[in-house]
């Protein structure tokens, strides 16, 4: 059978924000660029944005780009690299400007400037007064921008592969990436989609956890490619999780609830938080409350018949002020658990909500690994950039805002470089057969038949062992132990079958090669958290309690082969300004 | 209009917001195969609305017009409430 071929200038690999504005700029610069998604685009994560973007314009409040960097740098608990931040928060005003020319509706000030939200985390004069930095569309940013970016896509005669699955990257044996395998899942036929430039722009990998925020595609399918390709994902073991989410489905339980009185309880209806945080208690800061819920399930003190989460009360609180200040709250509640506030408390488990990790690149969106002596080598024709990348914009932790910036900046970043990048290469090189061949018996692997494990039971028991043993309790003795359970099951995986083998819109070949991709994911995950002996942003160790900038000043970098660590520098030195040195991080 | 073969369908339950995945997902397994050809027609339309605007609709935040989409509307809250107690 002939393998169907389509050549492209540049190939992108997801349709979210990242994505989307990358292949607007080049689609605008009059490159021939392709949009493989598995999802419609206008389905991505994106969508579910809502906080807004982040840009020092001063509309409400004065404000500067250099304060908007500290305190990124700050947040980051000093792990970000200082010149992509610093090239993100200059950049800031000029990508909300261009959102505003492709239509996106901001939120308006009465003079008709756009409002600007004040966001937790942001500060004038470098750690002083509050900050107004971040420029909403209501509470629907991210819908918005995804829908203006795909509108303009269009105009702009973007060519979209929809529900096409990403299989793997090809790439010669000089190292040039040339595009990749997909198969359309309509078909089932397999397709090589040559370019002469590759972005990864698949988005997190937040699925890894049974308890997450994040839409059900976000299984990390990008990021697996890299690690397959031989690109090795850095900081994987910074992972933002929020406190309460709803218990098993995942949802956000914002602070809110906990702002206007509400306290968690274990099964002895003991308020727990008042050992943890005698003075602030509930509303103790969110990794303080995320390991006190985690230390109560473990102990046993955990609720319902699992005993695996704890439950938020809102009860005393009364009918009248739930429904009048909490109605969201009592709205979700109800829909997905049956369980209204007013009568029955809240079954919550900290839920993971964004990966600061990803695939390494440098400010300009190119992938970088390690060669020899040095750290940041560029992969000829492989680009990178949003959540499945790590530029490192975000380090130990991400600001509330920062995320729709990050993908904006870095996804017109990247494209502004393959613009240049097709400039000196305007040819196609030659397809490397054995890489096409290699993702093909990826694929076929799943039409092996008899007897074996089915997928559904493996990916529930690979989010259960990620959130008992690499979510917010974090010791070297329950992350070995976890990273022996991600050893048997990444073999259990590789013998697992699925029944339907027909052609059509199966489905379950598709959820079988997420289940690969979150495994990779995963043990990446776990592997650099083991590695790591230090408390730093959202990873924290109850072994290793304080940050250590002597030894882990630096990033990390998961091979899948041999589940290998190795360590780069932090990018200290920003482009123009001086750096900002490691503080202690207190708000 | 055509309706889409039931994997199809289950694949477009695949949303930009863990909510929607949620909520779907459920009515595909109680309430989907029991809906007439008139119903799986307003699902189909259904999946075709954006994200935020479905999850308004199907919390009760909106309404629409859509006679058939609105019958389904008290089916999905009911199938996720099924699903409760999973």
């Amino acid at each position: 059978m002939t393998l169907t071929t389509r050549k492209f200038d540049a190939l992108i690999v997801g349709a979210g924000g990242a994505g989307l504005r990358a292949a607007l700029q080049l689609a605008n610069a009059d490159a021939r660029v392709a949009v493989v998604s598995k999802v419609f685009p206008t389905r991505s994560h994106t969508v579910a944005a809502q906080g807004g973007v982040n840009a020092a314009l001063a509309n409400v409040l004065p404000d500067s780009w250099h304060w908007h960097m500290f305190d990124t740098v700050k947040g980051s608990d000093y792990l970000g690299d200082q010149d992509a931040i610093e090239y993100m928060c200059r950049a800031a005003p000029k990508v909300v400007y261009e959102l505003e020319h492709f239509g996106v509706p901001f939120s308006r000030l009465e003079e008709g400037n756009i409002y600007q939200r004040a966001f937790g985390g942001q500060s004038q004069h470098f750690g002083k007064e509050q900050a107004a930095r971040t420029c909403a569309a209501a509470d629907r940013t991210g819908h918005a921008i995804l829908h203006s970016l795909y509108q303009q896509n269009l105009r702009a005669h973007t060519h979209f592969f929809d529900e096409y699955f990403a299989i793997d990257l090809i790439k010669d044996d000089a190292g040039y990436v040339l595009g990749l395998v997909a198969f359309d899942i309509l078909s089932g036929e397999p397709i090589a989609i040559e370019a002469k430039t590759t972005l990864i722009a698949t988005g997190g990998a937040g699925q890894i956890f049974r308890t997450n925020t994040n839409a059900l595609s976000n299984t990390g399918d990008g990021m697996a490619m890299a690690l397959r390709a031989g690109v090795p994902l850095e900081d994987m073991e910074f992972v933002q999780f929020h406190p309460t989410g709803i218990a098993g489905r995942g949802m956000l339980i914002t602070e809110g609830a906990r702002g206007e009185g509400g306290f968690l309880i274990n099964d002895q209806d003991e308020r727990f938080m008042e050992r943890y945080a005698p003075n602030a208690k509930d509303l103790a800061s969110r990794d303080v409350v995320s390991r006190a819920i985690a230390i109560e399930v473990r102990e046993g003190r955990g609720c319902g018949r699992n005993k695996d989460h704890v439950l938020l009360d809102l009860r005393h609180l009364g009918a009248d002020t739930i429904m009048k200040k909490l109605p969201g709250i009592r709205e979700v509640s109800m829909t997905f658990l049956g369980v209204d506030p007013i009568e029955e408390p809240i079954p919550v488990f900290p839920t993971c909500h964004y990966s600061m990790g990803g695939i390494p690149t440098n400010r300009d969106g190119q992938v970088v690994v390690p060669v020899k002596d040095t750290p940041e080598d560029p992969v000829p024709g492989l680009y990178a950039a949003g959540e499945a990348a790590c530029v490192s914009v975000h380090g130990a932790n991400r600001l509330g805002g920062n995320s729709l910036l990050d993908i904006l900046v870095f996804g017109r970043a990247a494209a502004n470089h393959i613009l240049g990048f097709l400039k000196d290469n305007r040819h196609h090189r030659p397809l490397q057969q054995d890489s096409v061949d290699r993702a093909l018996e990826r694929l076929a692997r799943w039409d092996r038949k008899g007897e074996g494990e089915a997928v559904e039971p493996l990916r529930r028991e690979l989010r259960k062992v990620m959130e008992d043993h690499c979510g917010v309790f974090r010791t070297a003795e329950v992350m070995q132990e976890g990273v022996n359970r991600l050893h048997r099951l990444r073999e259990r995986i590789d013998n697992a079958v699925i029944r339907d083998h027909s052609r059509t819109f199966n489905t379950a070949r598709v959820e079988a090669m997420e289940l690969e991709n979150l495994m990779d994911c995963a043990m990446a995950t776990i592997v650099s958290a083991l590695g790591r002996e230090e408390s730093r942003g959202a990873h924290s160790r109850m072994d290793f309690t304080d940050r250590d900038d002597e030894r882990w000043l630096r990033h990390s970098l998961y091979s899948l082969q041999d589940d290998a660590m190795d360590y780069k520098p932090v990018r200290t030195q920003p482009v123009t300004v001086e750096s900002f040195p490691p503080k202690e991080r207190v708000y | 209009m055509m309706t889409l073969p039931d994997t199809q369908t289950r694949w477009r339950c695949r949303r930009g917001m863990l909510e929607n995945d949620l909520l779907l997902r459920a009515f595909l397994e109680h309430g989907y195969d029991e809906l007439d050809q008139e119903g799986r027609d307003a699902f189909e339309r259904l999946l075709g609305y954006p994200d935020n605007l479905l999850l308004d609709l199907v919390l009760g935040r909106q309404q629409t017009v859509d006679a058939d989409i609105a019958r389904l509307v008290p089916l999905i809250r009911a199938a996720a409430a099924a699903r409760a107690g999973d």
